[in-house]
């Protein structure tokens, strides 16, 4: 009997991260009244633990469990993605509004086990790692989303995440149970080699397009992205911060990476998926921006916001080269600090107002200037305008979709762009321009993970925008060392 | 002896799934639910898939027939109040199914369709497909770190339903 060779060197990210979530739990079970202080450092510090491991072993090439987890640069950045957004969601949890303090815990722990989910998802090189890794993934987000068991809002949200993503999974399913059934492998590398010799066009575009609609039902792109909104509204808002970064991008890559060892096998079928993922790019990006044009929520605002930023990513997947790919990096590093950014200010000043509501952001100004002018810099840079960050990765995107001639693409992408300054911009004339119902209010209150988050992502935020070089450079070299390979 | 048991575990299989469907009262309709999985289970056993037999039994006599008991005493339906209420047009649509279904069947065991040639049946029973054996070594060797994710997943399920169910 033969037993697969582990190579753990590989793993230690996802087991660092496993373990904390473990750990989490234990310490829940046995610590003191005041354990919610030592949960809260534990998670942060098994996440950064985590971050600096995936980061040093960064330029790794590499595949263990007989091919089944794959590592290699791309992935590796990705991973960085994943736990950086799992780090600054936790350091701003603490301030959500819908959260009662005694059952952190589990929230710990089940965002840990998520964030594990994710990685797995990424470095999967089979379908049932996939599927074992989108489950593993999926399935404490709908605990997540549903967390304020006591508001109807979170139940709501909790059930539908849950109803609309089992059907998802289950249309994935389905599609894969089609590529095996082809290929007779579920190693990816395997199906995209026998897809090409199998001749069967009809029958391999069919059990594409049927795993093409589960991923995009995870990554929110239009014609799927009706529970959206209702999740995002009732979720915590950190829970929504996390879907809203962490979800998006693990669709996304799993694409990516599907894409790119099926890419000969598409060619000798002659099947071309640039046309369908541009229709889908130019509908997300259209209908998130007009329909939220019109929202009065500004977790809603963010949500619809949101979903028109995976248009602008697709235009990369599109664009079909490296280029493409860097860019993708690039906006998704930009993408990940403004967007927790705008959602851990939300969370502040709920918790202050109770709501969040425009109405709960007028006069925000006068009450924390500090607050309001980081939720500007984060509102305009997800706006795009130079010289933030949100700049250079919509900058890069467009680029590259000039450079391969997409022109449609980046003419909806620049026109949305700018009607969605103008939803933006209701937040900003609420904060700065509106008068505060009552004048005489407090300031809002923040906690000092909240603070040292805002400062950080604020900072980024500005730093990338400034100085991209860094970002640019580590893209590049990740992408041309994974598909180098 | 084996051919013979194969063939007392299908009838008792089809007689049990008529009666599933003609008894009145819906506690014997689940009963013999479970004598017609039981069987269904016998018969994966004849044919050497251990593993999804232990799996039927498990799974879809246990776990789901215990479903369906709890839901009709939770509903404590009556055997008066079930009353089958069918029209020409659904008998006319069960006729024509079955008469495709037992066509498709008869069509199957004459003509011999590929895997039910004799040749076939050899080439299968060499494969070790099914039995517990040949799933623990895939389990424990190929796919270890999805199954031990799937455990942690288990986890994870337990957590959350208590943590939803919680009392504060």
């Amino acid at each position: 009997m033969s037993f697969v060779s582990v190579d753990f060197g590989l793993l230690v990210p996802e087991l660092v991260v496993l373990s904390a979530a473990f750990l989490v739990l234990v310490v829940d079970l046995l610590g003191s009244r005041q354990r919610g202080a030592s949960l809260w450092w534990l998670t942060l510090c098994g996440l950064g633990l985590a971050l600096l491991l995936a980061a040093r072993g960064w330029n790794l090439s590499a595949s263990t469990l007989s091919g089944t987890f794959v590592l290699d640069p791309f992935v590796s950045t990705v991973k960085l993605v994943f736990l950086l957004s799992a780090f600054l969601v936790t350091l701003t949890t603490l301030d959500c509004r819908l959260i009662s303090r005694l059952s952190l815990g589990e929230y710990y722990s089940l965002l840990l086990f998520a964030t594990f989910g994710f990685m797995v998802l990424a470095s999967a090189g089979d379908l049932i790692m996939i599927f074992i890794g989108l489950e593993m993934a999926s399935i404490p987000c709908y605990i997540l989303a549903g967390y304020a068991f006591e508001d109807v809002k979170s139940n709501e949200a909790g059930i539908k995440y849950f109803l609309l993503g089992a059907f998802s999974s289950a249309i994935l399913l389905y599609g894969m149970s089609f590529l095996y059934g082809l290929c007779g492998s579920t190693f990816l590398s395997e199906i995209g080699f026998s897809i090409g010799q199998s001749g069967q066009k009809l029958l391999v575009m069919g059990a594409f397009g049927v795993f093409l609609a589960g991923l995009t039902f995870k990554m929110t792109v239009v014609p799927f992205h009706m529970w959206v909104p209702d999740t995002y509204e009732g979720s915590p808002t950190p829970v929504a911060a996390f879907f809203s970064v962490v979800s998006k991008t693990a669709g996304l890559v799993v694409l990516i990476r599907i894409l790119a060892y099926f890419k000969q096998g598409f060619l000798a079928l002659e099947v071309d998926w640039t046309q369908v993922l541009s229709i889908l790019s130019v509908l997300t990006m259209v209908v998130g921006t007009v329909i939220g044009v019109v929202q009065t929520n500004v977790k809603r605002l963010l949500a619809y916001s949101s979903i028109a930023h995976v248009g602008y990513l697709l235009i990369g997947l599109c664009a079909g080269t490296s280029a493409g790919i860097d860019s993708i990096v690039i906006y998704l590093f930009v993408y990940l600090f403004m967007s927790i950014g705008a959602f851990a200010v939300v969370t502040a000043v709920s918790r202050a107002e109770g709501g969040e509501e425009l109405a709960n952001f007028r006069g925000l100004n006068r009450r924390s200037p500090l607050l309001a002018a980081s939720m500007a810099v984060f509102l305009i840079s997800l706006t795009g305008i130079p010289p933030l960050a949100g700049f250079i990765g919509k900058f890069f995107i467009f680029a590259v979709a000039i450079e391969e001639k997409l022109y449609t693409l980046a003419i909806v992408g620049v026109l949305t762009s700018v009607v969605s300054l103008f939803y933006y911009c209701k937040i900003l004339k609420a904060m700065y321009f509106a008068e505060a119902e009552d004048p005489g209010a407090a300031p809002v209150a923040v906690s000092p993970g909240m603070r040292v988050g805002l400062v950080l992502m604020s900072f980024f935020t500005l730093a990338l925008g400034l100085y991209p070089v860094p970002l640019v450079e580590m893209a590049r070299s990740a992408v041309r060392l994974w598909l180098g390979s | 002896m084996t051919a013979l048991l194969f063939f007392v575990c299908s009838l008792v299989a089809i007689a049990s799934a008529a009666l599933v469907v003609s008894r009145k009262n819906p506690v014997h309709s689940v009963l013999f639910l479970i004598v017609c999985l039981l069987s269904v289970a016998l018969l994966f056993l004849l044919l050497g898939a251990q593993f999804i037999a232990a799996l039927q039994v498990i799974v879809y006599a246990g776990a789901i027939v215990v479903l369906f008991v709890f839901v009709l005493m939770l509903l404590n339906v009556k055997k008066e109040t079930v009353t089958l209420h069918s029209s020409t047009v659904q008998k006319l649509g069960a006729v024509i199914l079955v008469i495709v279904l037992l066509m498709e069947a008869l069509f199957v065991a004459v003509m011999g369709v590929g895997w039910l040639s004799k040749e076939a049946w050899i080439a299968a029973s060499g494969i070790s497909f099914g039995t517990v054996q040949s799933i623990g070594r895939e389990l424990f060797t190929r796919y270890l770190f999805q199954f031990e994710v799937a455990s942690v997943l288990l986890l994870v399920a337990i957590v959350g339903a208590i943590a939803i169910t919680k009392k504060r």
